[in-house]
């Protein structure tokens, strides 16, 4: 095949790599009692071992959220409560998802991209299909699974966090009271915004652990190989992110 | 002690699944842990009501909207409220809270307090105020036939002033024409009398000069003598003012007919006898015209005498 055709034809041949990485997983699923603890420990690792660095980034993003707010909004015609009715659907609707969006795709992306790959250029998956087990029910499943049930967990504690941060700063550099925070939030508050985030978390979660896997299992080369993955795989991660950001909010709201 | 996987994971999930409702439930302004009642109503307008919008009583948050749904009558809220809050019959409600920066909510007004409590999921009626929107539409023809009067007037004013002003026949133009006449007129006259005007000018210097020998000589001395006259003349205006005063109390008794002028003055029975007299007399002369002969005699008499 010419080179040309080649370098056209090659997303859609990822895609449908994609695709075809995807659908076997899901037919996976009805052996994920075999890979139970497997699941756990990527729901670990994806999951709990990401609450701290996702606190301290929804604590700083809800308290600069807050801080510029304050800066923009000085009006006399504008009572100071509004400032907890733009932060905190800003925090729920978006920033609450899309901040653990981007942390995870660096720090969980990477990692596997980078244990997949290093399995594939070391021929480990090969050893594992080769001792008749489903290399992808037990590698890609738990990750993706873990993905998408943690990664919601993780959205919810970033908004609490991210409000309390929001309050915090609020107090401290006493734009607006902590109570007519709360109660402008209150006054404001929509109800489909925190369902909206959990959706988001939901396939933010996917996309990040399902493109990482991709990109790690199908790693080719040496070590290099295994790092032009693991970039590659934060990259996308967060692209994706961008564009699944996009659609929902055209298709939701 | 090692937390297992399992627990760690557990523990995660089920937090995270508390926090996000009694998070939720905590922004929409409900009772985190009790239980909320359940009411109704129906809004010809619910002017943009959505689920989560509060519910207010006398200004206070006491639950939130749950359901907002379409009906041929208008709109179907469904709302809850804390358990402790009782809405007695009576109780109205009504969308409200419009403005730039303020949501729409659901506004109640409570009932009398010792009205029986409506009982949970009842339909709370809808209050019989007219919403702003449809007061300011309603009015609205009315302000804008107000506004046409008012920009016609304005046209009518401002069109009059401007013939007023620009008009070749207008009073102002006819004002300003005579004053530029006039002006025209007077400075022929400057020009004309300039020289008479410039020997006037000499002579008041010269009446100055003269005025202030004057002033250095006699001035002092007539005014010593305008001092005494004006002292003459404050005495005298004291004598005045008192003859004044006894003037006017004497007057006030002749008008309440004290002393013989007063009665004069007051009691007409002197005019009627002076008027009788009077008539009595013009008889006696009318006769005495008539027969001279009989009062002669008695003159005779006297004579005589």
């Amino acid at each position: 095949m010419p080179q040309v055709v080649l370098r056209v034809a090659k997303p859609f041949m990822n895609i449908g790599r994609f695709t075809i990485l995807m659908s076997s997983a899901f037919m996976s699923l009805r052996e994920l009692k075999t890979y139970r603890q497997n699941t756990q420990i990527q729901m670990v690792r994806i999951g709990i071992e990401s609450i701290p660095i996702v606190a301290l980034a929804a604590a700083f993003s809800g308290a600069v959220t807050t801080v510029q707010t304050a800066y923009q909004l000085v009006s006399p015609l504008i009572p100071p409560k509004i400032i907890g009715a733009v932060v905190v659907p800003s925090l729920t609707m978006e920033l609450g998802a899309v901040v653990t969006g981007f942390i995870l795709s660096g720090r969980v992306g990477a990692r596997i991209a980078a244990e997949l790959g290093t399995m594939r250029v070391t021929e480990q998956i090969d050893a594992l299909e080769a001792m008749g087990l489903n290399s992808i029910g037990y590698l890609i499943v738990p990750r993706v699974l873990a993905g998408i049930l943690m990664v919601p967990v993780l959205y919810v504690a970033a908004c609490v966090i991210g409000v309390l941060g929001g309050v915090a700063a609020a107090e401290l550099t006493g734009a607006v009271s902590s109570p007519e925070f709360i109660l402008g939030a209150r006054e404001h508050f929509d109800i489909f915004g925190p369902y909206f985030g959990l959706i988001k978390s939901f396939v933010f979660g996917f996309l990040i652990t399902a493109v990482s896997c991709h990109i790690g299992y199908f790693t080719e080369g040496g070590a290099d190989g295994v790092g032009r993955s693991t970039t590659r795989a934060a990259v996308m991660s967060c692209v994706l992110i961008l564009i699944a950001d996009l659609v929902l909010a055209i298709l939701l709201l | 002690m090692k937390i297992n996987n399992e627990l760690k994971i557990g523990l995660a999930v089920v937090l995270a699944g508390v926090v996000f409702y009694l998070g939720i439930r905590f922004l929409r302004d409900l009772p985190l842990f009790g239980q909320a009642t359940v009411y109704h109503t129906e809004l010809v307008n619910s002017n943009g009501l959505a689920v989560g919008n509060a519910v207010v009583v006398n200004g206070v948050g006491v639950g939130s909207i749950t359901e907002v749904r379409l009906i041929l009558t208008g709109a179907y809220i469904t709302f809850s409220v804390e358990e402790d809050v009782a809405l007695t019959e009576g109780t109205t409600a009504s969308a409200g809270g419009f403005g730039f920066v303020s949501s729409v909510q659901l506004n109640l007004t409570l009932g009398p307090p010792d009205a029986p409590v409506y009982e949970p999921g009842s339909l709370i009626p809808a209050s019989n105020q007219s919403d702003v929107l449809a007061d300011l539409t309603d009015r609205a023809p009315a302000v804008l036939g107000r506004i046409d009067t008012v920009l016609t007037g304005s046209s009518q004013a401002i069109s009059a002033a401007r013939d007023l002003l620009t008009g070749p026949e207008s009073q102002m133009q006819q004002t300003l024409a005579s004053i530029r006449n006039s002006a025209g007129a007077f400075e022929a006259v400057l020009l004309a009398e300039q020289g008479s005007m410039q020997a006037v000018l000499k002579d008041i210097e010269q009446l100055a000069i003269t005025l202030e020998s004057f002033a250095g000589d006699s001035l002092g001395g007539a005014a010593t003598a305008l001092k005494e006259v004006l002292v003459r003349l404050s005495m005298n205006l004291d004598l005045l003012e008192t003859t004044t005063v006894e003037l006017n109390t004497l007057l006030a008794s002749i008008n309440s007919g004290q002393g013989t002028l007063g009665k004069l003055v007051t009691d007409d029975s002197l005019y009627v006898e002076a008027h009788a007299a009077s008539a009595a007399l013009r008889r006696i002369l009318e006769n005495f015209e008539e027969n001279p002969n009989q009062y002669l005699r008695h003159l005779k008499l006297i004579d005589f005498f």
